[in-house]
């Protein structure tokens, strides 16, 4: 082939790069998506203008809110897409954020719709979030609540990403997020979803316990207990929960054991004095057990199955897992053995 | 000068990478002629490996068809019939993961200029090029797959795993509803021709890595999504634009631009496969007219089928080898038949 063929055709590939789509001032990059459905289904993307210089003095960043609404949630993005004249970019798109009316049903449904599309990355962190569109719309506008809603997104322990939330006959959770007036925005628990309806809502104590459990969780949690009466804020060091199976004649048992340290405990008078043989490590134990109860019951069922202890069986046994659940002896706490075995830091 | 000029083949560790290079070109760019994907990855492994086995056992029926597919008329037709869909349905399964994978994407019309201008200019550079460039991109490939695992690192988890009690059915559906004939399995002799030196060993360290690689993908698919891995439309794209590593979040961007390297590569020896064979029929042609019926034929196909690839053109597609490979067989044992009677 001629040199100078090959060198036309090289620079022929520099039109395939796409820079002459639009230059990087047009585009619109989304930095958080709002869904939520009234009488028609509502779509609030949160972008980032850049006006970039030469001089990164002078250079600056706009947020601005895109709003879409339509008979479906491809006509609703779609036109939010369209009231801009810039290109909406995705590719930095890392927050999804949920309506409370789209909380009561169909959150799985948006989920698959937003994975099947451009718009939606799977590792998006999703919450859902008390506030209605135009609460929302007012105060990414006209307060730092984007900031805040980050910095909460990187401190808290349990995250539910998009992926996690494709497939609502396994169940998964949804992180709440709730914005008083004049208050930071702050974590409010979990929701449990079966069959993309929320059937429960857990507290602090049990997201920070279901975090543990799904593998997701700080070094340091600390959440609230019931201690004679009286609330007190334990503080963990470095907690993980051990899996082990054993075999009880045809049943098989699941031995879940939560170890760890405990950092401190602060009551209202102040902080708790502990002993290695204290009472008060035993109560604590047992205030822990009966969330680990809740959570089990509500968390491992036929539907539900958000924690994925059925792979602990079928990992061990698979014959055994299966006959159980014929029999319909797998689910719930009757199979299964908390303890715990907390030390003093 | 045609194609075909020289006889003698190419050595096996070349055809080696340029065939590793098409096979994997199918783990990432998912196939459409696949309609039905098994359920867990268990099945997927089990039945792939029936499927390589399958495959390598072929392989040794049909290492030696290269002449009978160069000199038998009806092998030629039906190969470059299974060539021509072939391509079709290719460049269906390129352009919709191209669509899927870039947000600012070329017109129809644009891309497959592209993509046969490139199929043009490797065609014409031959099969030594190919292979050196296919080399690369294997390397490529085996790097994107080593970024793919620690991108996912933080999002695996082994409780994702669906074992399940070892039973035949299950096998069996996962094999069937990955097997058939590749079209890599009648190229290879094609492309060997009388190069018979180590033939066996280096499609076996193909079949071997590719095996490999699948039983990889589909455990680490399922360790990162769980049960609905397999029922994504890109599978393995889905899990690249899960990951991360450290501030890097479209690495993407990086995997999609090698595996669209690989379905070019793979497209290009299909091209030049079907160019070979066209030549074999001495029809006076100009020296690139071989290949704009090559392409003629290959839009006419893809124009009529496009966006949904329908069953009976994969059905076309194997009759197709089926036919070409039997021919080749009942032409090879005719010849040497005769050649022991002289």
């Amino acid at each position: 082939m001629k040199r100078w063929l090959m060198c036309v055709l090289l620079g022929m590939t520099l039109w395939l790069t796409g820079c002459s789509q639009g230059e990087i001032g047009n585009k619109m990059i989304v930095k958080a998506m709002y869904l939520d459905k009234m009488h028609e289904y509502v779509a609030h993307l949160v972008v980032l203008q850049a006006e970039p210089s030469a001089d990164a003095g002078d250079a600056k960043e706009q947020l601005r809110v895109l709003t879409g609404e339509g008979e479906s949630w491809f006509e609703a993005l779609e036109q939010a897409q369209k009231s801009c004249t810039g290109t909406v970019f995705h590719g930095q798109n890392e927050m999804l954020l949920i309506g409370p009316n789209l909380q009561q049903e169909g959150v799985s449904l948006a989920a698959n719709f937003l994975v099947s599309i451009d718009s939606g990355r799977p590792n998006m962190q999703v919450w859902g979030i008390d506030l209605s569109g135009q609460d929302f719309v007012n105060a990414v506008l006209e307060t730092d609540f984007m900031h805040n809603l980050r910095q909460l997104s990187e401190e808290t322990q349990l995250k539910s990403f998009l992926y996690q939330i494709l497939q609502p006959e396994k169940g998964f959770v949804l992180p709440l997020i709730s914005c008083p007036e004049e208050q930071l925005p702050r974590t409010e628990g979990l929701s449990l979803y079966i069959k993309d309806k929320p059937v429960a809502h857990w507290d602090q104590a049990k997201a920070t316990l279901a975090a543990l459990l799904m593998g997701q969780s700080q070094s340091s949690p600390s959440f609230e207990l019931e201690l004679s009466g009286e609330t007190v804020q334990i503080q963990l060091s470095d907690p993980r929960f051990v899996y082990g199976v054993k075999q009880e004649g045809e049943k098989l048992v699941l031995d879940l054991r939560l170890v760890g340290r405990i950092s401190s405990v602060t009551g209202t008078q102040g902080v708790v004095e502990l002993l290695q043989d204290d009472a008060t490590v035993q109560q604590l134990e047992q205030g822990i057990a009966q969330q680990m109860d809740w959570l089990i019951q509500q968390g491992f069922s036929e539907e539900c199955d958000v924690f994925s202890l059925k792979a602990r069986f079928a990992n061990y046994s698979v014959t055994g897992m299966q006959r159980m659940k014929q029999q319909g002896t797998l689910f719930g706490t009757s199979c299964i053995d908390f303890s715990s075995e907390l030390k003093i830091l | 000068m045609n194609l075909t000029s020289d006889k003698s083949g190419v050595p096996g560790r070349q055809l080696a990478w340029l065939m590793a290079a098409c096979l994997m070109a199918d783990q990432f760019v998912c196939p459409t002629m696949q309609w039905q994907q098994p359920l867990t990855a268990q099945w997927a492994v089990l039945g792939f490996a029936l499927q390589c086995l399958l495959i390598y056992a072929l392989f040794w029926l049909t290492k030696n068809y290269g002449e009978g597919l160069n000199q038998c008329l009806i092998a030629r037709v039906f190969l470059l019939g299974s060539l021509v869909i072939s391509l079709a349905v290719e460049l269906t399964q390129g352009q919709r993961f191209y669509e899927t994978v870039q947000s600012s994407v070329l017109g129809m019309g644009s891309f497959l200029i592209v993509v046969f201008a490139v199929a043009f200019y490797g065609v014409y550079a031959g099969l030594g090029a190919l292979s050196r460039t296919a080399f690369i991109l294997v390397i490529l490939s085996g790097v994107s797959l080593l970024f793919l695992a620690i991108s996912l690192l933080e999002q695996l988890r082994f409780t994702n795993l669906q074992p399940d009690t070892l039973s035949i059915k299950p096998i069996w559906n996962g094999f069937i509803h990955q097997a058939s004939l590749p079209t890599e399995l009648l190229i290879w002799p094609l492309f060997a021709a009388k190069n018979k030196n180590k033939q066996g060993f280096f499609f076996g360290n193909v079949v071997l890595g590719l095996f490999a690689m699948g039983m990889f993908l589909a455990i680490l698919g399922e360790m990162a999504l769980g049960e609905v891995y397999f029922q994504q439309e890109q599978p393995v794209f889905t899990i690249a634009r899960l990951g991360g590593i450290s501030v890097f979040r479209r690495l993407d961007a990086l995997h999609a631009s090698v595996w669209l390297m690989l379905f070019l590569i793979k497209t290009t020896v299909y091209c030049f496969a079907a160019v070979q064979l066209m030549e074999g029929f001495n029809w006076k042609l100009s020296r690139h007219a071989p290949f704009f019926i090559t392409v003629a034929a290959v839009l006419i196909v893809f124009v009529t089928q496009r966006k949904a690839v329908e069953p009976w053109l994969f059905f076309a597609q194997q009759a197709g080898l089926l036919t070409a490979g039997v021919s080749a067989a009942i032409w090879s044992a005719f010849h040497r038949k005769g050649g022991c009677k002289q």
